[in-house]
């Protein structure tokens, strides 16, 4: 009975959550058809097994990890299939996409797509999606020592792709 | 860095925070890292404002469960959630089961208003009230019932439509098109508890209609709404499509 309840407000909650899925899945795979795809799979994923998702635990940071399981899955697949996966035009989608935004922001997405994998999926969750380390860390499945040290290196390109060469620190 | 993204304890930010007092390259250090985080946020703001795409929105809507078997829970859940707040849901062809899936708030809509609508051959279509309604009232008539029609109009595709409200209970509004002499739904909205979602340019008042409806009256209308007389001609004929 309550079950039924409950798991249909799981659902509009997950509904709720779907710009932010789609905007992770985005930095992740640098490409928009991607990533609704991979968001596609998550929510069937999801779905399947929404009796694992412990209810004390956040929602949004298990269908985060749902979404990145499944982009990992893909680029393994595809990894199988052939080599030419996420080449230099994926970056490139990401800026036609959003050619018609200001320069500026074109920017930051365009350096966001420069980062390696790892950075960016740290910087999305903890800077984008305003995740708490321990949750973030929980997603990537990784120590929060580790997210740290690739926040703070993401950090660092960011800043160096963005920002005009350090002058004086004034 | 942990200082800026707020994630030290209370005595440990106080460490941090003379620490910055003492050393102005600290300070600025971490005010470019927090002026770097302000510019992600407001870069990728825009993207959770852009529409969802329906195949997302239905896969929420596929699974089999036994839909209707526990209504009573469900609305004693409900009924302490009326905020104004609106989500919406474009109705597919294959997309009654999304609704029936989608809300809880659904099912006490379903229920509460003497089941106003109900699946046919895929589509969702209207009955009991909210079919006489789209019927027999006129736009703009207070009807017996908590029913308002907007408008009416000629859809592109040579069918008549119809706006609607649902005022009292279970507040929503949507749009309604006559097909095989039956009201088919292509637009519904309903409130929903204030959550974390993102749909605030669908927060309204709780009378009239969604913009998601009326941006499909948009998408969909051939020519003006009918006026007062064209209204009477074409509930006369039943509302079948005059093509």
């Amino acid at each position: 009975m309550n079950t039924i309840g409950r798991s249909e407000n799981v659902h509009e909650q997950i509904a709720a959550l779907l710009p932010r899925l789609r905007r992770f899945a985005r930095n992740l795979t640098r490409n928009r058809d991607d990533a609704d795809d991979v968001v596609q799979i998550a929510l069937e994923r999801a779905l399947s097994k929404l009796d694992q998702w412990r209810r004390d635990a956040r929602l949004d940071g298990w269908m985060f990890k749902i979404v990145r399981n499944v982009w990992i899955d893909e680029l393994r697949s595809r990894g199988r299939q052939s080599k030419i996966f996420l080449g230099p035009e994926a970056g490139e989608n990401v800026g036609e996409a959003l050619i018609e935004r200001e320069s500026e922001l074109l920017s930051v997405q365009a350096a966001m797509a420069r980062l390696p994998e790892d950075q960016r999926a740290a910087v999305s969750l903890v800077l984008i999606e305003g995740l708490p380390y321990k949750e973030a860390a929980e997603v990537l499945e990784i120590p929060i020592g580790t997210l740290t040290s690739r926040l703070a290196r993401g950090r660092e390109a960011l800043q160096a792709l963005l920002e005009p060469p350090p002058g004086d620190p004034t | 860095m942990a200082y800026v993204d707020g994630e030290l304890d209370p005595s440990a930010s106080a460490e941090v925070q003379s620490a910055l007092a003492a050393d102005p390259e600290l300070r600025a250090r971490a005010a470019r890292y927090r002026a770097l985080r302000t510019r992600l946020q407001s870069a990728y703001a825009p993207e959770l404002a852009e529409p969802v795409p329906e195949r997302l929105l239905t896969v929420l809507g596929a699974p089999a469960r036994a839909a209707v078997s526990d209504l009573a829970t469900v609305r004693a859940a409900r009924t302490a959630a009326s905020a104004a707040r609106w989500t919406a849901m474009r109705v597919t062809s294959m997309a009654a089961g999304v609704l029936l899936a989608l809300g809880a708030g659904f099912f006490v809509w379903y229920s509460s208003q003497s089941v106003m609508m109900r699946a046919s051959d895929g589509a969702l279509v209207a009955s009991g009230a909210l079919a006489r309604s789209l019927s027999d009232q006129l736009a703009g008539d207070a009807g017996r019932s908590s029913i308002t029609i907007g408008l009416s109009f000629v859809a592109k595709s040579g069918h008549y439509c119809r706006t609607f409200s649902i005022a009292r209970g279970a507040e929503g509004s949507g749009l309604a098109c006559r097909r095989n002499d039956e009201w088919q739904i292509g637009v519904l909205t309903q409130p929903q508890a204030a959550g974390q979602g993102n749909e605030s340019q669908y927060r309204t008042a709780s009378s009239g209609l969604a913009p998601v409806v009326l941006s499909a009256v948009r998408d969909q209308i051939s020519g003006d709404p009918l006026d007062r007389a064209a209204e009477i001609a074409a509930r006369g004929r039943d509302w079948r499509s005059s093509r």
